[in-house]
């Protein structure tokens, strides 16, 4: 029962002061101090802003992104080039070469269409020098091919052409081991006789009705007199033939020293070397990528692009339509498809060209990308520890706020409790100065209305005793409460004469005026002492 | 009507205004009462025994005042019960008293005590 008392008083006493007008003193210092911790945490959010803390994961990003791309492309510009200068050198040389076969058969090279009997064994002698240049260069496969067809009158003659394609099955960039070649197009016997395997996909001829990249180079010879350097094409990305190979080629032509194009030359970088090539760094994005592709103003054309990374879980590759390149951010650039597939990354473009190629007008870049979900998760998962952090000051902060409330409120509450009781004057120190003079205050207010001490009655009352007669008679006069008027009728002196017995009276009993002496009167009247005066 | 308090007592009044001078019992030191106006002024047309009768009566009322006002400004000696001014008055330790009864009372203590020596 008594607990339940307890409680019901602790209820009520709340229920009271909730509807109290105003706000408790604890209520006010939670408030104060939380607000103080709300100002704090604001000021180390704005240092977190101005400092870039948030920024922080994207301008890693970007500085990841960056140090690839750099990497990358100065590697693909470095291999592309060497690539294309090596088949410039091969260009030359098999020129010369198939130029003096057919001098020494009394052939010129504008002859070959018409003679098909020499172009096996005109291929045949280019072999080794084909697979020693493979070997040196490191592409993926090198070929030839020539203006001229073996079987002039078979039905698809127009588009079939004579040639030599000799494949790298196994590229393999760390070791200088042999490449492991077979035979794409080409006489079988070439094969045969050196212990070679035909591809799969194995052709005898060319047929190059729907690749004219074939024969872009030839055509731009032929427009106008140019050195071999600044004839080499490269092509995007392309599916070979009856295969599903993609292979980027470095096509040249094949040039007599007449100036008279009899055919093209040059390499293959297929999409696996490209893969073991240039392979971005996935440690931290998982599923970042690396794309060459041709660029157009905005537009990067990922039908004719090669591919190494994480590029398959999203099917970018596949879909092969071009990436527009949007919204630049500050630190990234956002690419999107139509299918509403949207990239993160960077790209750049490198120089496949010299600046008076004839195909100096086309442009590749190297980009190196990830799904924009993944960068924003991992953006948004370096902030959410940030935001955890900033919740957690928070929470500690008003923790805090009301400890220490209630640490500073108990002792005054306890004061201002002990001063609302009636037993003030039990009431030792506080030490909180504010408490201790309102408690001393009221202990003095209260004193006043005690009585005095006996002491100064007593003094007094042995005062009175030193008064004349007179003077007694006039005091005793105060005492009943005459005015001065009364007194003089009762006593028959003049005014000057009762002035002069006051002066004597008020010296006597050691007061200043008549105000003071009638609160002497009134004390003892109330200490019940006023007959000792009579 | 109130005796005077002191012994002489000059009436000035005249028709229109009531005054009074009181002297004191030892040295004749005087008091004037404050003057007092008479109402018969705007008594036109009253007959000179109403006025007659007025005045007097005004002049009784004033009188009382005047000698009320007076014992303020005198001290009765308690034992000639004389009124006198305060330059006769004198207040000594056990009685206030004027100074003929006080030079006689000094004058007595003065015999009674060559008395005692003898």
């Amino acid at each position: 029962m008594n607990r339940l008392s307890e409680t019901t008083r602790k209820i009520q006493y709340h229920v009271r002061r909730a509807r109290a007008p105003g706000i408790s003193m604890r209520y006010r210092l939670f408030g104060f101090l939380f607000v103080l911790v709300l100002t704090l945490l604001s000021f180390v959010f704005i240092i977190l802003l101005l400092t870039g803390t948030f920024t922080a994961g994207l301008r890693e990003a970007e500085g990841f992104y960056s140090n690839e791309l750099k990497r990358i492309s100065s590697v693909a510009e470095k291999e592309y080039g060497h690539v294309s200068a090596s088949a410039v050198g091969l260009s030359s040389s098999l020129s010369q070469s198939m130029e003096r076969f057919l001098s020494e058969k009394g052939l010129g090279t504008a002859d070959l269409p018409e003679a098909p009997e020499v172009l096996e064994e005109l291929l045949d002698r280019e072999f080794d020098r084909l697979l020693f240049s493979l070997e040196k260069t490191g592409a993926s496969g090198v070929f030839i091919v020539l203006d001229a067809t073996v079987n002039r009158q078979a039905e698809s003659a127009e588009f079939s052409r004579a040639g030599l394609y000799l494949k790298n099955m196994e590229p393999n960039i760390i070791s200088s081991a042999p490449p492991s070649v077979t035979i794409l197009r080409g006489f079988p016997d070439i094969a045969r006789d050196r212990g070679y395997s035909l591809h799969a996909q194995w052709d005898m001829e060319f047929m190059i009705d729907s690749p004219s990249h074939f024969f872009l180079p030839f055509e731009k010879a032929k427009e106008k007199a140019r050195p071999l350097s600044r004839l080499y094409y490269w092509s995007g990305a392309v599916t070979l033939p009856k295969t599903s190979e993609d292979a980027m080629l470095c096509i040249l032509p094949l040039i007599d020293s007449s100036g008279n194009v009899f055919g093209v030359c040059g390499y293959e970088v297929s999409a696996m070397l490209f893969k073991l090539k240039f392979i971005p760094d996935s440690s931290a994005y998982q599923r970042i990528f690396c794309m060459l592709a041709p660029i157009e103003d905005s537009i990067l054309r990922v039908g004719s692009a090669l591919f190494s990374g994480n590029y398959d879980a999203f099917g970018v590759s596949g879909d092969k339509k071009p990436l527009f390149i949007k919204n630049q951010g500050r630190l990234l650039y956002s690419y999107e498809q139509q299918n509403g597939l949207s990239l993160a990354g960077l790209h750049r473009k490198i120089r496949l060209y010299p600046e008076d190629s004839a195909f100096a007008g086309e442009h590749f870049a190297v980009s190196i990308l990830m799904p924009q979900e993944d960068l924003g998760r991992r953006l948004a998962l370096m902030n959410i520890r940030l935001m955890a952090l900033c919740a957690l000051f928070l929470l500690a902060g008003a923790a805090a706020s009301v400890f220490i409330g209630n640490k500073y409120m108990s002792p005054i509450m306890k004061g201002l409790n002990a001063i609302g009781s009636q037993d003030i004057d039990s009431i030792t120190r506080t030490n909180i100065t504010e408490i201790d003079e309102i408690i001393g205050q009221i202990k003095a207010r209260r004193a006043g209305k005690a009585p005095l001490p006996d002491d100064i009655f007593t003094d007094f009352i042995g005062r009175v005793k030193t008064l004349t007669p007179t003077e007694k008679t006039i005091f005793q006069y105060y005492i009943e409460g005459k005015s001065t008027g009364e007194i003089l009728e009762l006593m028959y002196i003049s005014a000057n004469t009762l002035k002069t017995h006051n002066n004597h009276i008020y010296a006597k009993l050691n007061v200043s005026s008549r105000n003071e002496l009638s609160l002497y009167i009134s004390l003892m009247e109330k200490s019940g002492r006023l007959s000792e005066l009579k | 009507m109130l005796g005077p308090i002191t012994r002489q007592i000059s009436d000035h009044s005249t028709e229109k205004e009531f005054c009074f001078t009181f002297y004191c019992d030892i040295c004749n030191g005087l008091w004037e009462s404050v003057p007092v106006k008479g109402s018969l002024d705007n008594s036109r047309g009253c007959s000179a025994e109403a006025k007659a009768l007025i005045w007097q009566s005004e002049h009784d009322a004033a009188y009382e005042r005047a000698n009320r006002e007076a014992v303020k400004h005198f001290n009765r000696c308690p034992i000639c019960k004389r009124f006198v001014c305060d330059d006769c008055f004198v207040i000594l330790p056990d009685q206030d008293l004027c100074i003929e009864c006080a030079e006689k009372r000094r004058g007595d203590d003065v015999k009674n005590f060559n008395k005692h020596l003898e």
